[in-house]
This record gives C-alpha cells, structure tokens and sequence, in this order.
C-alpha cells in the first residue's frame, strides 16, 4: 500500500514537471503572442533611440532652411509617437490582466511613466521616453477613488484610447504645418499630452467628465423650454422657409438655401457633389430648427436671415395673436 | 424616421397651442403623431409634450387642428364634425390647455 501510494505520488509529480512548462508557456503567451523581432529588434534597428532623438534635435535647432526643420521635425514625432504607442499598448495588456493590482493613492500619478517604462521591452523605449518627459514632473489630476473603483478596465481603456485618437489625429494634422506655425516644442508638448493621455489617471478623468455632462444633459431635459408665444407671423415664417427648400430640392437650386444657411452659421461646401450637397440641407435645416423652437432669438434672426435671401416675403411681418 | 419630443406650455390657450405645434411641426420638417401632458411634470408644472417625427423634404403634410372638450366628454360629435371637414383623427389624449387637463384631439 505505502509503495503504491509512492509509485502514484511520484507519478502525479512527473506529470507536474511535463505540464507546468506548458502552463507557463501557455500563460506566457496568453496576453498577446510573442512580438516579432521585426517590431521589436533585440539590437533596436528601426527603433527610435535617445541618440537618434538628441542627434536629430541638434540637426533641427541648427537647421535654418524650413524643409529641413519639417523633416527633422516630423522624424522626431513620428519616431516618438511609435515609441509611445508601443509602451501604451503593452501598459493597456498589463492593465487587462492586472487591474486588482493597481493602488489608488499618491503613486497613483507615477502609474503613467513609471509602470510604462517598466513594462516596455528593455531599456528600448524608456530612455527616449524619459528624454521627450524630461522636466515633466507629473500631471496634477483629482481621482475620486471610490469613482475608480466602479470603473472597469474595458471603459478606462476605451476612454484612454479615445483620448489618445483625439491628440494623435490634431498632431498628424499639426505635422502639414511649416516649423514656423507647429515647431518641435509644440510638437514636444503635444507628444507629452498623447503620452499623458495613455495613462489611468487620464482616462479616469475622461470618464469623470462624461459622467459629469450625461448628468447635465439629462438635467437640461427635464428644464428644456416650454415653447409659447408663436405668432401667426412666425408659423407663416417657417411654412415660407420650408416650402422654399421643398422647391429648391425639386428644381436641383440651392443658391438662396446655401446663402440663407450661411448665414445662420451652418456654411456647405458648393464644391461638394450634388447628392451630398442635398444630404447636408437636409442636416442643416433639421438642426436649425430645432434650434429656433427653443431660441427666441435665433427664430427672429431666422426670419429676417429667410427675407433676405428671399426665402418669405418681405412683408412677412411677426403679428400679435388674435384675441 | 427619427422621433424627437418638444414641450409646450400647457397655459396657453388651445389655439396658442396649435400654432406652436404647427411652427414646430415646418421648422423641424416633421409631423406631430402625438401630444399629451408630459409625463415628467412635477405637481406644479403644466408642459404638453409632443411626440415629432421627421418628413422629407417636401412632404409636409397638412396643417394640425386642435379640439378640446372635457376630460370625461364624449368625443363622438366633434370627431364627426372633422371627418365631414375631411380631417382625419391623429391623436386623442389628456393635455394641458390654459393650465387645466382636458381632453385634447388633434386631427389633420
């Protein structure tokens, strides 16, 4: 009995053995698949070092000729932005498995550079960014904890990635400019914003304030204006400026449409094709009158705007209502 | 097609009412399909909320006419008396008209 509980003993042990590397490995690769070298080289060929930064810095503060600075210009943040995004995405992997794990309290503001920078591949990204963040001493953010504490992983990260689209997407914007209008320290500031942007504390606040302006929105409905006070002149007004966009869809004419909208602070493009052209009228005077139901000030500019581009009559005047 | 509700200030007079919501229904190139108290008023609030949905563009339907009687009244006659006009029933619910709930129909 004592030898077979040995024989079993020893053989429940060797399967350990055989399966434990396989969990590990499994485990290994179960929060992404290995990186391929060609994204991440082990020697950084292709990689955006500290050196390539400083040498390529030197280069744009002593270029003079503006071609030159642009292109220095936009190797320096396109290189940081590869690097940036690639610690983001290896933060956001981490944060997926190890959200128990995070503290809220005062460190909770080093999350953002220093678990990045931990977690990157080597010393690879965290020495350009440590010399693109070298000043910053951190961003002054009020978390309410118990607010973190019913957020889950997949809305903090769907907010950071949110915030991080809206900052890269005015960079790529901002690098079509000469180095006049968008020089690297804008730029530098904008990179510092985008990597800001991957971190908790960021997306908490994004979350924060979307909780905030639901609340409002919701508030504003329940006060939303209670329309009195139309005239006769006001409902022959509207009838007027909806008969005439009828017309002017019909006949394919929208010049005193477009120049009424214009006015009203809605501009369409007339370069635009025709379909589309019509498609965004459509948006406009929609919108447009929504907005004059609740605005009484809007419905009078309205109408004068209307009479001026001919839409209504002229003599089409606000009466009393009858008594 | 899109639907948006939109108040009215249930103070006003029928007739108030029915050009409100015949300047809503051009303005916002839509046709109103219902109209009733709003639901969300507190004990001292008097709002009609109108139930809006979108027309195309030069499909406006016609003109909205608004009748009131009272709140138990008996519908019948004045149904019968819009259908001879050649309107048509749209709505049939309990609304404000000047601050006090009666039954309001609207026909078209």
């Amino acid at each position: 009995m004592r030898r077979r509980f040995a024989v079993i003993t020893s053989c429940l042990q060797f399967a350990a053995i055989l399966i434990l590397p396989l969990t590990i490995g499994c485990l290994g690769r179960f929060e992404r698949p290995t990186v391929p070298n060609v994204v991440a080289p082990p020697d950084k060929t292709g990689s955006y070092t500290l050196e390539n930064y400083k040498t390529d810095l030197t280069k744009y503060d002593s270029a003079t000729a503006d071609t030159e600075k642009v292109k220095l210009r936009n190797k320096m943040v396109y290189g940081i932005i590869a690097e940036i995004d690639y610690v983001f995405y290896d933060y956001e992997t981490k944060l997926y498995l190890n959200q128990g794990a995070f503290k809220v309290g005062g460190d909770f503001l080093e999350l953002g550079l220093s678990s990045a920078s931990t977690i990157t591949n080597g010393a690879r990204a965290k020495t350009v960014l440590s010399g693109i963040l070298s000043g910053v001493s951190g961003v002054d953010l009020s978390i309410d904890k118990n607010f973190f504490r019913q957020q889950t992983v997949q809305a903090i990260a769907s907010s950071m990635e949110a915030n991080r689209d809206r900052i890269k997407t005015i960079m790529l914007q901002q690098v079509k400019q000469d180095s006049t209008v968008y020089p690297f320290s804008a730029a530098r500031a904008d990179l510092i914003r985008y990597f800001f942007a991957g971190t908790l504390p960021s997306g908490l606040q994004q979350l924060h304030q979307q909780a905030a302006a639901s609340a409002q929105t919701q508030q504003n409905n329940l006060n939303k204006t209670q329309l009195a006070g139309i005239t006769t002149g006001d409902v022959d007004c509207v009838t007027g400026v909806n008969q005439a966009v009828a017309a002017a869809k019909q006949k394919g004419n929208y010049a005193a449409i477009l120049k009424f909208l214009d006015a009203m602070g809605h501009p369409i493009d007339k370069n635009l094709p025709q379909d589309k052209i019509e498609e965004s009228i459509d948006i406009a005077v929609r919108q447009l009158g929504v907005g004059i139901v609740a605005d009484p000030a809007l419905r009078k500019k309205y109408c004068d705007e209307a009479k001026t581009a001919q839409l209504i009559e002229s003599t089409q005047q606000s009466k009393e209502p009858p008594r | 097609m899109a639907l948006q509700t939109q108040l009215v200030d249930g103070k006003q007079a029928l007739d108030a009412q029915e050009r409100a919501l015949n300047f809503m229904e051009q303005a916002m190139f839509a046709k109103v399909i219902n109209y009733s108290k709003a639901m969300q008023n507190s004990n001292t609030s008097t709002a009609n909320e109108a139930v809006l949905q979108d027309v195309p563009i030069g499909q406006q339907p016609k003109p909205l006419h608004l009748e009131a009687l009272d709140v138990n009244g008996d519908a019948t006659q004045v149904i019968n008396q819009q259908l001879k006009t050649g309107r048509n029933v749209i709505f049939h619910e309990t609304a404000f008209v000047a601050g006090k709930e009666q039954m309001v129909l609207g026909f078209r």
